[in-house]
């Protein structure tokens, strides 16, 4: 669906994720208590049925963490890392941690929502920034599971109408690369809105 | 949603919240496998029959019909429904359990028995049905069952 984007557009798109970018870096920092890159991300409007490839599948075991959002463009945003990625971040924030991916700890829980957490936050505002209209993120919940499973329950209400997720995928670098992926999944009634701010007319595709 | 005969296996990955619905036909050997997202279609949403509990499953069992399959004779087995998420904010949350009721009421309102099931709890399982005898795989990060 991307290729059907201007190049204004796409620059639109580019900016949000790295002011975004620039926001979660700050924030990332404070958390592991060092400096951390975080890469121009490739920014995307994906249909549904793209989303999974995205995360390498629907049967790829991710790390998903889930937070409602409230305000002008309500919806859910779900910030996903593979295994690799995952255990890479908690070692920088959790110095001498062994994680076991498919039994983290609680307080590995609590890491990964708080990345989530941050990362939501940083890029809701940049979007809010664009609606020029306040966008608030609730509190965070954390899934171990299957691509497909993970993205079933917020993709559900998305696949009912419309099919537009606004995807952000980013590169974390500390002593190793972590990638990561911010998807936002707009409630069907906000997707035109969604669409509207980068520009993008809805019976445009 | 697919069908096949055997020796056909048919298979679907990474069902969440969403509800896996089996129909067998034991006697030739025919089946098939609907991957539901929803509960219920509403009007308007008919081009996404298969997304939908209801409309899959009428969809599912016209083409056994179709196929040879005699109506009394078909079965049911049900996977997946799973909350994901421990957090149940919103209604969002609790489509699994929705869609698990659908399924269960769909078919009894078909007269079609549910003789297998597996469905709940917080884990994502990948199914794979065998047209040959029935079995319904179910895989997920703990491990692999059969129902």
């Amino acid at each position: 669906m991307n290729k059907c984007l201007s190049f204004m557009q796409q620059d639109l798109l580019k900016e949000l994720g790295t002011i975004g970018s620039g926001h979660a870096a700050t924030a990332m920092a404070e958390l592991i208590g060092s400096k951390i890159m975080i890469s121009v991300p490739t920014v995307a409007l994906a249909s549904f049925a793209e989303v999974a490839s995205y995360v390498g599948g629907p049967e790829n075991v991710l790390s998903c963490v889930s937070l409602d959002v409230k305000g002008s463009v309500p919806g859910t945003v779900l910030i996903l890392f593979e295994e690799e990625s995952a255990l890479s971040l908690l070692r920088s924030i959790l110095w001498g941690s062994e994680p076991d991916f498919k039994n983290l700890t609680e307080l590995e829980q609590s890491a990964i929502n708080e990345v989530g957490n941050i990362l939501a936050g940083s890029y809701l505002s940049a979007l809010a920034d664009f609606s020029e209209q306040p966008i608030m993120a609730g509190v965070p919940s954390l899934a171990i599971d299957m691509a497909g499973a993970v993205l079933s329950a917020p993709l559900t209400k998305v696949g009912s109408v419309a099919d537009v997720a606004l995807l952000i995928q980013a590169e974390f670098i500390t002593e190793k690369t972590s990638r990561g992926c911010v998807v936002f999944i707009p409630q069907p009634e906000a997707t035109d809105k969604l669409l509207k701010l980068f520009g993008v007319v809805a019976n445009e595709k | 949603m697919a069908v096949a005969r055997a020796p056909a296996f048919i298979r679907s990955a990474g069902l969440g919240s969403c509800v896996g619905i089996v129909l067998y036909e034991p006697f030739i050997n025919i089946g098939g496998l609907a991957h539901a997202m929803l509960p219920r279609c509403r009007p308007g949403r008919e081009d996404s029959r298969e997304k939908y509990v209801d409309t899959s499953v009428h969809l599912m069992l016209e083409k056994l019909l179709g196929m040879g399959a005699i109506r009394e004779n078909i079965v049911a087995k049900l996977a997946g429904g799973a909350q994901m998420f421990s957090r149940a904010e919103s209604d969002l949350l609790v489509i699994g359990s929705k869609n698990i009721i659908a399924a269960g009421q769909v078919l009894s309102e078909l007269g079609i028995p549910i003789i297998a099931q597996d469905v709940g709890g917080n884990h994502g399982r990948t199914l794979e049905f065998n047209c040959s005898d029935g079995a319904l795989w179910i895989r997920t990060l703990q491990g692999e069952t059969k129902i």
